[in-house]
């Protein structure tokens, strides 16, 4: 009996060691996936220019700067994010190293932030005039000065898309989880829109996309974003049900 | 030496009493003070199962009635005193005095009265038509809440960095952090007025009156600076004002914090 116990217990040891195995492994393997879906789309969520500890990054007029750089340069979006487990960083980290060598070159990292130094050292130095060269007019910029404004009551814009949204969609559960992404170029007009919602299918938010490109404009015009005091393309994010969320008391 | 320990024992409490006193003290002298200016009103929740009536929508259509009705201030506030150094405290006090001022004052079925009120009206309010809407509005109130905020036509940044340039050479000696700004707006957008204020009331402690408000009240350079920034604000551009139910409304944005500044 006792024998028969010793084997219950070393088969469950095994069976939990096999199981904690296969979760990582399987972990590692969606970061890996994870790795390449966001080079793919230019986006690094890893710390791979030592951002954190790097001295010169911790002013915070660099570090911006930096992102910018790297987004007008390389057309890269460095957004910081951690996973929890330390494995998957590394699965996560490998593929990105592996992918930015095989494209940039070995030297990428080192040379990018001498670089970035450089032209920030430029950037100080330059005159309201010049700045516009540190700015690429056909990009959308997602980290700006001065973010992108309504010239006009936002109500407007909010009812509009309330309306238009629940004519197309009818249950109320849908319409709460909707996001509205609208770009906005230099000239305060609207040029894109993408509907962000897991609950919406692609037939429904393509509708939704061509009628609010259709009218959107005629509602009036936006005070674009600035960056470097300069007119910038960027994107503004519209939660047009949040009005009617649930206040919670406690 | 039982009685030494046992004094030891209620040292803690002691001081947190003292606190709550203190906080205590601070939301009555409020009360009473808000009281006297007009009123103010706090934390009054429905029992209402209608998740219509929970909604931000609805909140803020009670402290638009409040105000058109009775030139009362309401405000949701969450009330419970457990830690002794918690805002909380300052509010639960707050409201209780709050709330026997004002039925006081307006007879002690108010507050229920004044709700199924507001349900009736609130189900016009919804099918309201846009020349409807004008009416729950107290146009020569300057609001601190609206469906849409003003807007600087421009870039927010030279905005921000001129005021701050402004505080920075106008404020010698001073901790800049513990100075803030309020705008107040007019319905077509310039700005009336400009207030330095203590930013260090809303952020750390309640009722800090520090060495700088001590100054303003006393000394007149203050008011002449808030009167330059005005002028030269007005001067920087142009402003799109705050609306609330599709009207323009007079507004006052307070404590444009400095932390906003950022430079490259």
């Amino acid at each position: 009996m006792n024998q028969f116990k010793k084997h219950i217990i070393s088969f469950l040891i095994l069976f939990f060691l096999l199981n904690s195995y296969s979760q990582n492994f399987k972990s590692c393997k969606e970061a890996k996936k994870k790795a390449s879906y966001d080079f793919k789309h230019n986006e690094i969520k890893i710390d791979i220019f030592n951002r954190f500890n790097d001295s010169i990054f911790q002013s915070d007029k660099f570090d911006v700067f930096f992102e910018n750089y790297l987004f007008t340069n390389y057309n890269l979006k460095n957004k910081m994010f951690f996973f929890d487990d330390y494995k998957n960083t590394k699965c996560y980290n490998e593929i990105i190293l592996k992918k930015i060598k095989y494209k940039h070159g070995n030297h990428f990292i080192k040379k990018t932030i001498q670089n970035a130094k450089k032209s920030h050292k430029e950037f100080l130095n330059s005159n309201e005039d010049s700045l516009s060269k540190f700015i690429n007019s056909d990009k959308i910029y997602y980290l700006v000065d001065s973010r992108i404004r309504f010239k006009g009551n936002d109500k407007k814009i909010m009812i509009f898309l309330e309306n238009l949204i629940s004519n197309i969609c009818n249950k109320k559960e849908d319409l709460e989880s909707i996001r509205i992404d609208l770009t906005i170029s230099t000239k305060g007009i609207v040029t894109n829109c993408k509907i962000i919602s897991n609950l919406i299918n692609n037939n429904k938010k393509s509708n939704i996309k061509n009628q609010i490109l259709l009218k959107i404009n005629s509602l009036g015009k936006w005070i674009p974003a600035y960056l470097y005091n300069q007119k910038v393309n960027s994107t503004i994010n519209l939660y047009p049900f949040s009005n009617n969320f649930s206040f919670s008391l406690w | 030496m039982v009685n030494i320990f046992i004094y030891i024992l209620f040292i803690p409490f002691i001081f947190f009493g003292q606190k709550i006193e203190t906080y205590k003290e601070i939301g009555e002298i409020h009360a009473i003070e808000d009281f006297n200016l007009g009123a103010g009103i706090v934390g009054y929740y429905y029992n209402i199962i209608n998740p219509d009536y929970k909604t931000i929508k609805f909140i803020e259509f009670n402290k638009v009635f409040y105000l058109k009705k009775y030139n009362i201030n309401y405000e949701i506030v969450n009330v419970g005193c457990l830690i002794p150094e918690n805002y909380n405290c300052y509010k639960n006090s707050y409201k209780k005095h709050m709330d026997s001022l004002v039925l006081k004052k307006y007879g002690g079925n108010f507050i229920k009265n004044t709700e199924k009120e507001i349900l009736k009206e609130y189900e016009i309010f919804k099918n309201a038509t846009q020349n409807e809407l004008k009416k729950y509005i107290n146009f020569d109130h300057i609001y601190d809440f609206a469906e849409s905020l003003p807007k600087f036509i421009g870039n927010e940044k030279n905005l921000s960095d001129f005021i701050n340039n402004f505080i920075i050479s106008n404020f010698e000696n001073k901790n800049l952090k513990q100075i803030a700004l309020s705008i107040e707006y007019s319905e077509n957008g310039s700005i009336t007025n400009c207030f330095f204020t203590d930013a260090i009331v809303f952020f750390d402690k309640i009722y800090n009156i520090n060495d700088y408000n001590f100054e303003k009240n006393n000394d007149n350079k203050y008011l002449q600076l808030e009167k330059e920034l005005t002028k030269s604000l007005n001067n920087l551009g142009q402003w799109i004002p705050a609306y609330l139910y599709q009207n323009k409304i007079k507004f006052n944005e307070g404590f444009v914090s400095l932390s906003n500044y950022t430079e490259y």
